[in-house]
């Protein structure tokens, strides 16, 4: 069997104002969750749209430090992903999601965890490692879909491709958002600011591929 | 899932009037300052004039840019935009909101004081150094860009010319008010104009340093600070043998001669459809007068502490919360609230205004002469 490829980075477009998905009220700042499994030849075999619910307590820190520009008044601590507290200063460029190839501590995130998520969530219950191995996904880099609207929402698009080449298909429970914000000295904390768990998860055979678009929405 | 919730309270004689109401309004700029953020890209955003504005990613201290998102002046020099264009906003326009609102409907201006009873000059430019001149006929035009340190309801201008020839039936000399692009020329039609009967151009001196003509808006109209506009005097009439004389700086000097608009003037040969940047620090001499318009004082925007309730919902929270007096003694109506973040471009020093936010109210709050009013916007999230 051919094992599954992930591409450097999966292509994304600016959605078509008739093709943004509505799933949030007005007055809502959230996301939508799209998870999208193709087979080998880029065939969607599975679907599922959602409602993001879960933004952290870290998505406020950081929000509430980078509102004031927060470098003026001495940082602001936040808890990172390898379970810190991390400084953060508003001058640099904090929300970073941007993640390389292979990188398991930045941008979406996948794991196996099934425990609903609590404001103070602040990693993946059980990551899913990056790799061939069994029980792990090839994490893709992160690429973005610039804004877009329509009449009532607004969003752009965070979206990663997890490649299954391990040999067994791999069920994906949780999956998280994780941005990269930055201290005084610059040094770069990676931080969790959304986890959602998905009802009796989705499977991603051996060979094939989980798409996740996380699509940042505000709704007048 | 974040929502926002409205609490507004105006004080004033004894009595409190109070508005809650869900706040609705996160618009597409404040979506597009974060993709900027998320993605690390420079990003196209138009700012509070509908100016398209490239949004660098990367603001850092040490290279003079400010800040990204920020909605409370920093506490240092790097507040890039006036205070008052900066957190909640206050206007009277119930024009309903959509996501690709760019300013309040109509933003009620930040004034600090009863507005003049006659007209004061606002700012000007003229130079004691060494002078040239800018020809005005046909289609060539010229400008100079203005940037009021405060608002201003414009009544007139003043501009220093001297004549060419005979104009005696060669005018009006008219005397536009337009908006600049984010390149700082003029563009679109003009805002108000005023103009200058032939008789009164013939009047003028016929050589330098000329006289200050003034020219009378037909109607008037309130420009605000941090927003370029140009004067765009033209004489379509004259000839390059029957012509005005737009008189302005000739400076080699390293400094600028005008702190606020662009150093140079403009001119145009094609009646204003393209534009030339004039030699090195040469500006046209120019005066504004007019009057504070009505408004409301905007006192800063303060963020309160962030917040863990004990017992959720929500799960925590936050309040942006900002004051505004009235002292222009005129009662002020509001329907609209919304807050302005910020955006640094990839200049130094360069930073512009973007609304985040905008909601109409439930029902208009009159704020009389010297009533207070409390906008704040409880921003919470919960699991």
């Amino acid at each position: 069997m051919p094992e599954a490829r992930i591409e450097a980075k999966p292509e994304v477009k600016v959605i078509a104002e008739d093709k943004i998905p509505h799933l949030l009220f007005a007055g809502e700042l959230g996301a939508v969750l799209e998870l999208i499994i193709k087979d080998r030849n880029g065939n969607i075999t599975e679907k599922q749209v959602l409602q993001s619910k879960s933004f952290v307590r870290q998505f406020m820190e950081i929000l509430w430090a980078q509102l004031q520009w927060l470098s003026a008044k001495g940082g602001s601590s936040v808890h990172s992903i390898d379970d810190r507290d991390a400084s953060i200063f508003g001058w640099h460029p904090n929300w970073d999601a941007n993640a390389a190839i292979g990188v398991t501590t930045r941008g979406i995130l996948v794991g196996t965890g099934s425990t609903a998520p609590t404001v103070d969530d602040y990693k993946m219950e059980t990551q899913i490692g990056h790799g061939t191995g069994a029980g792990q996904l090839q994490y893709s880099a992160v690429a973005f879909g610039a804004p877009a609207s329509d009449a009532t929402t607004s969003q752009f698009t965070v979206t990663r491709d997890f490649a299954n080449g391990s040999g067994g298909a791999v069920t994906v429970r949780e999956i998280g958002l994780a941005v990269r914000v930055y201290t005084y000295s610059t040094y770069g904390w990676d931080i969790l600011i959304i986890r959602d768990v998905i009802a009796g998860g989705i499977s991603v055979p051996n060979g094939q591929t989980l798409t996740v678009n996380y699509r940042i929405q505000a709704v007048v | 899932m974040l929502t926002a919730k409205l609490e507004i309270d105006k004080f004033g004689n004894g009595k409190t009037e109070s508005l809650r109401q869900p706040a609705r309004s996160f618009v597409k700029n404040f979506i597009s300052l974060l993709y900027v953020a998320f993605a690390q890209v420079n990003y196209n955003i138009l700012d509070i004039d509908g100016l398209d504005r490239s949004v660098k990613y990367s603001p850092s201290e040490y290279s003079g840019r400010g800040a990204n998102l920020a909605i409370v002046p920093p506490g240092n020099d790097r507040l890039l935009v006036p205070l008052e264009c900066i957190g909640i906003q206050v206007g009277s326009s119930d024009t309903a909101v959509t996501p690709i609102d760019t300013d309040l409907g109509d933003r009620i201006h930040h004034i600090d004081r009863t507005p003049e009873a006659a007209n004061v000059v606002t700012d000007a430019f003229q130079w004691s150094g060494s002078i040239s001149a800018t020809l005005l006929y046909g289609a060539s035009w010229a400008t100079a860009q203005i940037l009021v340190p405060w608002a201003v309801r414009l009544y007139t201008c003043k501009l220093r010319l001297y004549r060419y020839g005979t104009l005696t039936g060669r005018g009006p000399l008219t005397v536009g008010l337009r908006k600049c692009d984010a390149a700082g020329n003029p563009v679109g039609l003009d805002l108000i104009s005023g103009s200058v009967d032939d008789v009164t151009l013939q009047g003028l001196p016929d050589a330098e340093p000329g006289t200050l003509l003034e020219v009378t808006f037909d109607s008037q109209y309130v420009i605000r600070p941090h927003t370029m506009y140009a004067l765009v005097p033209r004489l379509p009439n004259g000839n390059s043998s029957n012509r005005l004389s737009w008189v302005r700086s000739s400076s080699s000097s390293s400094q600028y001669p005008y702190k606020r608009g662009r150093a140079q003037g403009l001119t145009s040969s094609d009646s204003g459809a393209s534009w030339s940047t004039l030699s090195y620090y040469n500006q046209h001499f120019f005066q504004l007068l007019g009057r504070r318009p009505n408004g409301l004082s905007y006192h800063g925007t303060v963020l309160r502490e962030l917040i863990k309730p004990a017992v959720p919902p929500p799960d925590m929270q936050f309040t942006i919360e900002s004051f505004f007096s009235n002292y222009c003694g005129s009662a002020i109506t509001v329907k609209e609230v919304g807050v302005y973040a910020t955006g640094s471009t990839d200049r130094e020093y360069e930073g512009y205004s973007f609304l985040a936010a905008r909601d109409v109210l439930g029902s208009p709050i009159t704020v009389a002469a010297n009533e207070l009013l409390r906008v704040r916007y409880v921003v919470q999230i919960t699991v």
